[in-house]
């Protein structure tokens, strides 16, 4: 005799209605988004998306379903499995949009100049610049934390290391907003793209507006890659041009194109969005801003602190396609489909961390998904934590006293790469 | 006590030698090697705990 168990029964229903709306790119989204999560994950925790919209433009474009992967446990062995769950999307990115073994020769070349032994003689620039830009900043009674610091600080000493010429900053900031944030309610008509009343941008336009940016960013970028070739400098763009793939032959220009695109959107937005989301919980929970900073300048204490901090604010969603009709977890998924797996879900995952939604700076063991896992883990995880790490201390060292300005709210966005967009904050003794 | 990282499931994240570098070595391509045979016992803790932390879950402890 089958039983219906009625608590069973609503929990599924109430899964089945996120489901339904879960929206990453809705305005609302950041303010319920880990209610919705962890709904999911009891009940739901492969979930088939209707009527979604993708966590970026690419996603979910072809007629396949989506699905949205929510436990730590799924999404980390969609992550180690690209045979079944592929990176190859279509995108022109080079090496994220590749699959092993040739994404494998691809991270050969890149994975040292990335290591921490490579980036340690960035410390002390990296300080420098981190103070230049609070020295600015202390002046001041009121400031923008994103556009005084958490854009310009990880931007710029990117571009110094790729070697884009910095006067060249706002037109690739411009561009990669279209690509990563075009598709955002809110966003696409600040970027100047027919917008409708519901905030979405006009998809046609869209579209037309990302192939001829692409056409500019590729002639951009086919003219540094020229300038280095003829007059090689210090910077990645031309230890990428002289790199060899599997030792035997250059990239050609196609690849370094692809190389260049993706470095420009993985370098300027990621940790910019890092940096105002650990800002707003330090500015929501100036208790554990006062922990941190009793404990930011005791070596064995900070790396996992800024771990946890990481997991706390884990920003992406990756896409992966499926490459063949199979069952997982008793589920129908075909070929084409798109899954979406979520890190600021698996990062708070009830099974693996304990008392999730709570930032416990020794948390152990904290084996995170932040800087996602498998074969395609960040590239820059080593880059990005120590600017992570001297941001924090410095900011906490010249201004350990601020606060949300009076009357106004910090402005938080979801998608496919979450991220802070405005952090009005007020400095100094009255502030805390 | 010993330590092993699985090279296969190594990524590169460097958080066991970030909790144990006295164990846990960086090779050039950034990912984790071992070189001695039996960790010392006033370490294993920290080894241990650096065996714990690794997202790839690519140590083993034995």
């Amino acid at each position: 005799m089958s039983e219906v168990d009625p608590t069973k029964e609503e929990a599924l229903y109430k899964a089945a209605s996120v489901a339904k709306g879960l929206d990453l790119m809705s305005l609302d989204f950041p303010e319920k988004e880990f209610d919705l999560y962890r709904v999911l994950r009891q009940h739901m925790p492969v979930a088939r998306l209707e009527g979604v919209r993708g966590a970026s433009f690419y996603q979910n474009d072809g007629d396949g379903a989506s699905w949205f992967f929510s436990r730590d446990e799924d999404v980390t062995y969609a992550f180690r499995h690209p045979e079944l769950f592929s990176s190859e999307t279509g995108l022109p990115f080079i090496p994220q949009a590749v699959d092993p073994p040739e994404h494998t020769d691809y991270r050969k070349i890149m994975n040292p100049w990335f290591s921490q032994e490579a980036l340690t003689p960035l410390e002390p620039h990296l300080q420098e610049f981190a103070n230049e830009l609070l020295d600015k900043i202390v002046e001041k009674d009121e400031f923008d934390f994103v556009r005084e610091f958490a854009e310009p600080f990880p931007v710029i000493i990117f571009c110094q290391l790729m070697g884009f010429p910095l006067e060249d900053v706002p037109k690739m900031m411009r561009w990669k907003d279209l690509f990563i944030h075009g598709m955002r309610a809110g966003k696409s008509e600040e970027l100047g793209i027919p917008t409708g009343d519901d905030g979405r941008p006009d998809m046609d336009a869209l579209r037309e507006v990302l192939v001829k940016t692409g056409q500019e960013v590729y002639a951009y970028f086919a003219d540094l890659i020229e300038q280095r070739r003829r007059d090689p400098k210090d910077d990645l763009i031309t230890k990428l041009v002289q790199a060899k793939y599997a030792g035997e032959r250059s990239l050609t220009d196609d690849e370094l194109l692809k190389v260049l695109h993706l470095f420009m959107l993985g370098g300027l937005d990621t940790v910019t969005s890092t940096l105002g989301s650990i800002m707003v919980f330090f500015t929501a929970h100036p208790e554990k801003r006062r922990e941190f900073i009793e404990l930011m300048d005791d070596p064995a204490r900070v790396g996992p602190a800024i771990e946890e901090l990481v997991r706390y604010t884990a920003i992406v969603t990756p896409g992966r396609r499926v490459t063949r009709d199979c069952t997982y977890r008793g589920l129908q998924l075909h070929e084409g489909d798109t899954v979406m797996l979520s890190t600021p879900s698996a990062c708070r995952d009830e099974s693996v961390f304990s008392n999730p939604d709570e930032v416990i700076f020794d948390r152990h063991p904290n084996p995170h998904l932040g800087f996602v896992v498998g074969p395609h883990r960040c590239l820059g995880m080593h880059l990005a934590r120590r600017e992570l790490r001297i941001a924090m201390q410095e900011i906490h060292r010249r201004m350990p006293n601020y606060a949300l300005k009076p009357g106004e709210e910090p402005v938080i966005y979801g998608g496919g790469v979450k991220g802070v967009a405005y952090l009005p904050l007020v400095v100094g003794e009255g502030a805390s | 006590m010993k330590v092993r990282v699985d090279l296969e499931k190594c990524q590169g994240h460097n958080r066991c030698y970030m909790t144990c570098p006295e164990i846990y070595k960086i090779d050039d391509q950034g990912y984790s090697y071992v070189e001695i045979k039996e960790v010392p016992k006033s370490i294993e803790e920290q080894a241990r705990r650096g065996a714990e932390v690794c997202p790839e879950h690519a140590i083993s402890v034995a």
